[in-house]
């Protein structure tokens, strides 16, 4: 809880300063054989409207879902244990649950997902997950 | 306490008051992402907040976006000596909920805001008190500028344009083509790489006085209206609005009318 407030409450002011390298979340879906579809980018771009100047729920959510994975990749980054016990990493699950949710065919038996760091070179995994059920 | 400083709470209540309401509206649309089926859900969530969990589980958390949404409303009408206190009290509630911020600089803005208008409420019978409130909040705005301006200003790729052509790529803001596309010319891509900078690392200049000051508010309008349009930061237009009223004030106590 004092990590929360100290989070909220001691702003950096330092907004956009690196622009070279995006966290990405990616899924696949796993068969019965075991094996994982092709890795496919999960949160889409959000649309633009001149509304949005204003009011912009879905907007805002897209990037709530970026910093969630950011946050995640950072907690994974400083724990000692095991990345699954986080609480971020529980929430990604969700999320990548939900991102995934068109991809599910009956002979999937779940999925996995990635956090991949993209810049001018490429992408380099930052995070792999396990197998997770529908 | 004089009209003038009146007038700048007044005005800051306002603005922040629909920076409540309008955030609070938006969480309301996405309901389902932090309901007990989304994203968000408590049952995750409580592991390390459960002793908040008469307040934020999911029914409770919609009761409580509506009272903020209430606090927010009366903000904008001017009614209720507690509307500040409430509206601080239910945004902390909602930046723990998503476990720090759920738009980052936003959220801290719209916090720092409301805790100066928490103390204008409650301590106005001190003017003394009350005009340290209003000048927290304009130098934490002024420093906002200035402090990422200058994070910026430290990297060649904002000095060459090259991160300006960046941000308009980056999936999460979703930038209309015709932005990426003008970004995508290296001297459009200089020339609003360094806009960005002379306008953020220059804006402390406001403390020369209120005509400098009406000059740099301006181009702040026009900078958060660019980064709505383009990467749909209207949170940040909205909250930063509630602070230019203090900086305007600040600008009145440090320079020449």
């Amino acid at each position: 809880m004092r990590n929360l407030l100290a989070r909220l409450f001691l702003p950096s002011w330092r907004f956009f300063d690196d622009a070279f390298s995006s966290t990405v979340l990616q899924g696949c879906v796993v068969s019965a054989d075991g094996g994982c579809s092709a890795w496919t980018d999960l949160l889409e771009p959000p649309t633009r409207r001149s509304a949005h100047l204003l009011w912009n729920p879905w907007g805002n959510l897209t990037l709530a879902k970026y910093s969630l994975v950011e946050r995640m990749v950072d907690e994974a980054s400083e724990a000692s244990g095991d990345p699954a016990q986080l609480v971020s990493y529980e929430l990604v699950v969700h999320l990548a649950r939900e991102e995934l949710r068109g991809s599910h065919t009956p002979a999937s038996t779940g999925f996995r997902f990635r956090v991949v760091e993209r810049d001018a070179k490429g992408d380099s995994d930052a995070l792999l997950s396990a197998e997770h059920p529908w | 306490m004089s009209t003038e400083l009146q007038q700048i709470i007044r005005l800051t209540q306002l603005l922040a008051g629909v920076a409540v309401v309008v955030g609070t509206l938006e969480l309301l649309v996405v309901r389902r992402a932090w309901s007990d089926v989304g994203i968000w859900r408590w049952s995750v969530l409580r592991r390390e907040m459960s002793a908040l969990g008469v307040l934020l589980g999911q029914r409770s958390f919609t009761a409580m976006l509506l009272v903020r949404l209430a606090a927010g409303v009366a903000l904008i009408a001017g009614v209720g000596a507690v509307a500040p206190l409430v509206a601080w009290v239910t945004s902390l509630l909602v930046n723990l909920r998503f476990r720090g911020t759920y738009n980052g600089g936003s959220d801290h803005m719209l916090m720092i805001a409301l805790t100066a208008l928490v103390i204008t409420s409650a301590g106005a019978h001190s003017e003394v008190v009350v005009k340290a409130a209003v000048v927290w909040i304009g130098v934490q705005s002024i420093l906002s500028y200035a402090i990422a301006g200058v994070a910026k200003l430290v990297h060649r790729s904002w000095r060459n344009g090259e991160a300006m052509r960046a941000f308009a790529g980056l999936r999460a803001y979703g930038a209309p083509a015709l932005a990426s596309k003008a970004l995508g010319n290296p001297a459009v891509a200089r020339y609003a790489a360094w806009s960005v900078l002379l306008f953020e690392c220059g804006f402390p200049a406001v403390l020369l006085g209120p005509r400098v000051a009406v000059v740099f508010i301006t181009m702040a309008v026009v900078f958060h209206m660019v980064n709505a349009g383009v990467l749909g930061l209207n949170r940040f237009l909205l909250t930063w609005a509630a602070t230019w009223p203090a900086v305007w004030h600040v600008a009145t106590l440090t320079g020449a009318r």
